[in-house]
């Protein structure tokens, strides 16, 4: 996995209008880069939540979500699960990740255990500043048949 | 209640296929979908993310470029301009001083230098940049400001070493070019001198080379003479080029490439056939004192006779004789093309060569035929070549070395231009430049003369008042974006027209009637892209306009955008990633005095893909904008 994969080798910039600037607060002029991994030093987080995994209106237990990843180093990846459509985010699985193996992918495995719900939905937080890129994910969800459920 | 009551037990895992299988997770954002219905690549909610190889991971971060500015930024952009064979780009920050001015900022070195202060003040407002043809326009509004710079020079000199002379073939000298120069002039001068005695002339070609790559080839060329004190010079022969990139440093060197003379007193060729006895023609003596016997030779006589021939020659005129030490014997027979070397010492003119023979063992006969004699003599005055690469400081030659011209000053010009139309927006149309005023009712469009961004009123430039509109009374001009070749579109909010070329030099330009209720709030949101125009409609879709009409391509963020764009949409702001190919939107949420949002588009992706993908991140932002360089 390439630090910079957009940019050809031994290339510092690419003839094109390629530079987005923005003036942030504080009358700040930042460039976004490849290169970067905070805003103006400042870390920041990024996370892509899931469809909702019920594809019925029954009831259903998130029981495992496993993701395909290469991360340039070790980190961690928070994977949470919601069983209320995304409002809270009560269960969170903590999943090291392996890095520096070019262009080699790795599986991740979350589990769950009190998810249960009619609109069950995980999250993949990004919370450090080392790059992971999650290819794919395949989620165990276990059917509670047409029920209605208490928090 | 039993909560609990109808709760079956555990059954074993059921996956749901669709829901396992592997895929790209680069579908986007879809907030136009039921949450259960979004297909499993695409989200209902994401936050800095970006896409990679069909992956999700985080967005890039941001760099600062030098310091904060003291007040609000209210435009970002690009300048580019050439002046002096070179291509500038120039980044620049425009800010309101505490009285209002317009100032103006320039990323040198990785920190902004201020440049200018307008005189005229500037309104509070997004402002509006153009760089066409080396002017940067700056609209607020009320005002068309122009900002250029021109550069002031001074010659600057530098000398090759003092006392050089070179004179042989691939001889070198050379001189550095010792600043930054300010554009690619050069001089070189340099002196020449040739002397020597020749019968065709003489040839000297001197190369002038710029870092080992030649630039120029110099012949300078001496008549034939006899005169052994003839001599020809060129004194500080200066000569001018025009080198784009040239360089502080740069490496101009003189080589000698090469040296043509014909030798004045060649070889001598004497013959003498009949006799073999023959008379040395010149004074000088031969190179060495060496001659050469050439002759072919018939010898008869009785069986067993012999001929020796000797070899002589006579310093004194044929009185008297002296073999050279060659006397070959020869028998009976026939010898054709003979040749001797003989070294003669003290021959001069006058003198003589011949062959003594003399019969060996009876009357031997020997016949001579194509006897020569041949030698070489030494020219009268030998050639010789002097370059000489000026030197003004040491050797006070007239002229430096080199000349160049070094840049002693940016002469910046940011002002308001005279009898330009008070503009909120300015852009580039084919070889015009293009201001809209959207001021209440006089909404007026208007261009300049074809080629001169300062001339609003002479010919060829006009101005139309477009104060019929079809979908609103007023529907103000917000924006305009080349469509094509000599195709232009023009926003207004609700309504969107075809700007033309009439091929009248008396009204250049044509608008007319195109899309009716539809048209941008937004000015800023206005952006060429690949393959079109992306624009926020009047309707809150994302809209690429392309010659053939309007396509939405926002449906994803359109309920987001509705619910969120409550605020001033003037504060809507837009810019491009040619690299990635990506629309960036910014908009002001629930009323915010500022962008706290982008919302990305892949253009690629839905040019090859026809797939409709966007991200977004929270940020605060001031303005937006596009470079290409840094």
């Amino acid at each position: 996995m390439s630090t910079n994969p957009f940019l050809p080798e031994g290339r510092s910039d690419l003839p094109a209008q390629r530079f987005v600037l923005a003036a942030l607060s504080g009358n700040r002029v930042v460039v976004f880069e490849e290169t970067e991994k905070t805003i103006d030093g400042v870390s920041f987080q990024a996370n892509w939540d899931s469809p909702s995994l019920n594809q019925e209106l029954r009831g259903n237990s998130l029981i495992q979500v496993s993701f395909k990843y290469s991360a340039e180093d070790p980190t961690n990846v928070v994977i949470y699960g919601s069983k209320d459509g995304g409002s809270t985010w009560p269960e969170q699985y903590i999943v090291p990740v392996l890095g520096t193996v070019v262009d080699q992918t790795f599986w991740g495995h979350a589990f769950f255990e009190q998810t249960t719900g009619s609109d069950l939905r995980f999250r993949v937080l990004f919370n450090t500043d080392v790059l992971v890129n999650v290819y794919s994910y395949s989620v165990r969800v276990v059917e509670r048949g047409a029920m209605e459920f208490f928090s | 209640m039993n909560g609990y009551k109808r709760t079956s037990p555990l059954q074993p895992a059921q996956d749901d296929p669709s829901r396992s299988k592997l895929s790209a997770l680069s579908g986007g954002y879809r907030g136009d979908l039921a949450p259960h219905l979004i297909p499993p690549d695409s989200s209902p909610n994401l936050e800095g993310i970006r896409f990679e190889q069909g992956a999700i991971r985080k967005d890039f971060g941001a760099r600062r470029l030098g310091s904060a500015a003291s007040s609000r930024v209210i435009g970002i952009g690009e300048h580019k301009f050439i002046t002096d064979q070179k291509t500038f780009e120039r980044l620049v920050r425009l800010t309101r001083t505490g009285t209002s001015n317009l100032q103006l900022e320039v990323l040198t070195a990785g920190e902004w230098q201020v440049i200018d202060t307008s005189v005229e003040e500037v309104n509070d407002v997004y402002l509006s940049l153009a760089s066409i043809q080396g002017i940067l326009m700056i609209a607020d509004g009320d005002r068309l400001f122009r900002w250029s710079e021109s550069i002031e020079t001074e010659i600057r000199e530098d000398d090759f070493p003092a006392g050089n002379s070179i004179g042989a073939m691939d001889d070198t000298v050379l001189a550095t070019v010792g600043g930054v120069p300010a554009n690619g002039n050069l001089k070189v001068a340099f002196s020449t001198t040739i002397s020597g005695t020749s019968t065709d002339g003489i040839t000297l070609k001197v190369g002038v080379e710029r870092n080992g790559v030649e630039i120029d080839e110099k012949t300078f060329a001496a008549p034939a003479s006899v005169d052994p004190l003839a001599s020809e010079s060129w004194d500080d022969q200066q000569s001018t080029y025009s080198i784009s990139g040239l360089e502080d440093a740069d490496e101009i060197t003189l080589r000698i490439k090469s040296i043509e003379a014909n030798n004045p007193n060649p070889v001598i060729t004497l013959e003498d056939e009949a006799s073999a006895l023959t008379t040395k023609a010149l004074a000088p003596a031969a190179i060495s004192d060496l001659y050469n016997f050439n002759f072919d030779l018939d010898v008869s006589g009785p069986p067993g006779s012999s001929i020796i021939a000797d070899l002589q020659f006579s310093t004194d005129g044929g009185g008297s004789w002296t073999s050279s030490g060659v006397a070959p014997e020869y028998p009976i027979g026939t010898y054709i093309g003979e040749t001797f070397d003989i070294t003669a010492v003290g021959m001069g003119a006058g003198d003589k060569f011949r062959v003594h023979r003399t019969a060996v063992g009876g009357l031997a006969i020997a016949t001579f035929s194509n006897f020569t004699v041949t030698y070489e003599i030494p020219p009268e005055a030998p050639v010789t070549v002097e370059v000489h690469g000026s030197n003004k400081t040491v050797d006070l030659d007239p002229k430096a070395g080199l000349e160049t011209d070094a840049s002693i000053d940016n002469v910046s010009t940011l002002a308001v231009i005279a009898g330009a139309p008070a503009a909120r927006m300015i852009f580039p149309f084919e070889d015009y430049g293009v201001a809209l005023r959207d001021g209440g009712d006089t909404q007026t469009f208007s261009w300049t003369v074809s080629g001169n961004m300062l001339d609003w009123t002479g010919e060829g430039s006009g101005q139309l008042f477009l104060v019929a509109a079809q979908s609103d009374p007023i529907d103000d001009l917000m924006s305009f974006a080349t469509l094509g070749s000599g195709i232009g579109a023009l926003f207004r909010r609700r309504s969107i027209m075809r700007v033309f070329l009439t091929g009248n030099a008396l009204q250049s330009l044509g608008v007319v009637r195109w899309i009716e209720r539809l048209g941008t709030d937004a000015g800023f949101s206005v952006q060429a892209v690949l393959g079109g125009v992306m624009f926020l409609g009047s309707d809150f879709q994302v809209y690429l306009l392309t010659e053939q009409g309007p396509q939405t391509v926002g449906t994803p963020i359109h309920q987001d955008l509705i619910r969120s764009l409550t605020g001033n949409l003037d504060l809507v702001d837009s810019s491009y990633d040619e690299g990635f190919h990506t629309y960036v939107l910014g908009i002001p949420e629930a009323g915010a005095s500022s962008i706290t949002r982008l919302w990305y588009f892949d253009v690629m992706a839905f040019h090859t893909q026809q797939k409709l993908v966007w991200r977004t991140r929270g940020i605060e932002v001031q303005r937006l904008a596009t470079v290409s360089k840094l």
